[in-house]
């Protein structure tokens, strides 16, 4: 029988060795490799955002607060806490430490702090990109895929010709027309929002929601789907010239078996790169049909404080938004060294 | 392909180049027929203050081009400087300047451009230069790759051993080899920028001086029921216009780039 003292420490060396015997994992080393070197990418994103502060024309002070004249005892906190009339270091080191306290100011537009009014309107933006992100691949890959297999084919020809004119589009314009059509003409969508004013919940709820979301992510996806389209086609092109395929076929397998199987597999690997890193023209498509459909997320609340000109909130955004698209990098490759091993020992 | 583009290409920078003797009347100037349809006196309608659209689009392509010429100038000589230099030094500079770019990379290029317009102002010059230097890391790495690898070819190593300077090295014998990628980038960017511009406009920061086809469609959108002119033809112009700098790119692309591998 052993004794109580002895077992407690047995356990907890052994959880520190196991913790330890993780770093020998290459993909874990990757992985933090990735988080540290994102830091200082971070902590360069908080100065440029600080550099627009004190170089945009006029009072500093607005940028705090926005166009609006609140109480002069505000405007005196806000000064002394950001230390407006001291040194710039010392008002860079109150602005980081605003930041990570998670302080990003006061919109008075909205009448909240605006960290809540981000967290508030993020869903609904994150529903929107992944719908379409989720829509673009499935139909691109299969889309690229059939006119990589048909190659110089009649229906390769105008798969590319459409992938390219979709790429030609600008998506606020795709919104409109397809308003106009699916909504005016022959009256199937609705014209925005994300639900209708009926008080519906639960399953109705969900169906209302994504009534509502039909038209705003299929304009989102269109030009994702000319991006992956001819991405699949030339990778899948690049992969069936391989060895590896001639032999497959000259083995005997069908040809079913050859695409689905080894083909897809290789060449859908750059895909995940080109997802991730697409991200931040994700949000510049999102801000625009966001306005278009009267999406209720981050990118109409962006053009909304842009036109009031409530800074706030503007810069709490770019601070943000930066920080998605570094995280969505950070995941992004993260997610290729697991499936491709080859990147983990660079 | 390409050839098709030429031509839409062209038919644009000629209706841009001769705007003032193509359009019937000002674009600025207001009328008393609002809201009309296509007519025969206004080709494309109205709009909500008796603006004719058709010379809106008119002149609306003098200002897209040389909007989309100019950004793409500033970001081409910014980003082939750095890429040129990374690439060709290496080293700190390298570092130095991937650390920069990839800070770049790192933010959502859109919304910079969004809140640094709304910070110094909408005019069009504002427009040009915030959106070259933006985009410029994006040929500065297309660059510095290219670079990378023609650096440790033979000729160039030839050259080097015969004494030749470096800056007479870039200029005479990897850029020249670098420029078809360039080229090719600097197509496909005119058309990204004149989308982004419309972007811009559309939500509501353009100069207010001058016409552009992104203003006419932030005009539609509230009378998008009733009027379907009002954005219908701006947005044809932006796709056609864009559709022509995409060709030419492709185009290009397929014929001059090395292809060994489609057979």
């Amino acid at each position: 029988m052993k004794d109580f003292n002895t077992c407690y420490c047995d356990k907890d060396i052994r959880i520190v060795v196991t913790s330890l015997s993780l770093f020998k994992s290459p993909l874990i080393r990757y992985i933090l490799k990735r988080v540290l070197l994102s830091i200082p990418l971070i902590f360069g994103i908080i100065v440029v955002n600080f550099s627009i502060v004190h170089l945009a024309p006029g009072d500093p002070v607005q940028m705090y607060i926005g166009e609006v004249t609140p109480s002069p005892e505000y405007v005196q906190m806000i000064r002394e806490r950001f230390g407006l009339d001291k040194p710039l270091y010392v008002q860079l080191f109150a602005y980081i430490e605003s930041i990570l306290s998670g302080d990003l100011g006061y919109s008075f537009a909205f009448a909240m702090p605006v960290v809540t009014l981000i967290f508030e309107k993020v869903s609904a933006t994150i529903l929107l990109i992944v719908t379409a992100i989720i829509f673009a691949c499935l139909m691109g890959v299969t889309m690229g895929a059939v006119s990589a297999i048909r190659k110089h084919s009649l229906s390769d020809n105008v798969i590319m010709f459409l992938a390219l004119a979709a790429y030609s589009i600008p998506q606020f314009w795709l919104g409109m027309l397809l308003i106009l059509l699916f909504s005016f003409v022959f009256p199937i969508f609705p014209t925005g929002g994300i639900t209708s004013l009926t008080g519906v919940t639960g399953i109705n709820y969900a169906i209302d929601v994504l009534y509502h979301l039909f038209l705003p992510a299929l304009t989102l996806s269109v030009w994702y789907l000319a991006i992956i389209t001819r991405l699949t086609r030339s990778n899948m092109i690049d992969v069936l010239s391989q060895n590896f395929i001639t032999l497959a076929r000259s083995i005997g397998l069908g040809e079913k078996t050859i695409i689905f199987k080894h083909v897809l597999r290789n060449a859908l690997l750059p895909l995940v790169t080109i997802i991730g890193a697409n991200l931040g023209f994700m949000l510049a498509g999102a801000t625009l049909v966001e306005t278009v459909f009267s999406w209720p997320g981050l990118g109409r609340l962006m053009w909304e404080s842009l036109s009031r000109r409530d800074y706030p909130v503007i810069m709490g955004l770019l601070l943000f938004s930066s920080i998605m698209v570094i995280t969505c990098n950070i995941i992004t490759d993260i997610v290729y060294a697991f499936i491709d091993p080859r990147i983990r020992y660079k | 392909m390409a050839v098709g583009g030429l031509i839409i290409t062209c038919a644009i920078v000629l209706v841009a180049l001769f705007a003032p003797w193509i359009s019937p009347r000002s674009p600025y100037s207001l009328s008393n027929e609002i809201l009309q349809p296509p007519s025969t006196r206004f080709l494309f309608g109205t709009d909500d203050l008796g603006r004719d659209i058709f010379s809106g689009i008119v002149y609306g392509a003098r200002t897209s081009l040389l909007l989309g010429l100019l950004s793409v100038c500033i970001s081409t000589i910014v980003g082939v400087s750095i890429g040129a230099v990374s690439g060709y030094y290496g080293g700190k500079i390298d570092m130095l300047l991937m650390r920069i770019t990839e800070l770049f990379q790192s933010m959502p290029l859109f919304f910079f451009a969004l809140v640094l317009l709304s910070v110094f102002g909408t005019s069009i010059w504002n427009m040009i230069v915030v959106l070259g230097l933006l985009y410029s890391p994006i040929i500065a790495r297309l660059v510095r790759a290219q670079f990378l690898s023609l650096k440790e070819r033979d000729f160039v190593l030839a050259l080097r051993g015969m004494g030749i300077s470096d800056s007479t090295i870039v200029f005479r014998e990897i850029l020249p080899n670098a420029s078809i990628s360039i080229i090719v980038s600097v197509s496909l960017q005119i058309s990204q920028f004149i989308l982004i511009e419309a972007g811009l406009s559309f939500l509501g920061l353009s100069d207010p001086n001058v016409m552009s086809w992104g203003f006419l469609l932030n005009n539609a959108k509230r009378f998008l029921r009733q009027c379907w002119w009002l954005p219908f033809f701006p947005g044809v112009a932006i796709t056609l216009t864009t559709l022509g700098f995409n060709l030419i790119g492709d185009g290009i692309n397929d014929a001059l780039n090395p292809r060994l591998r489609e057979r």
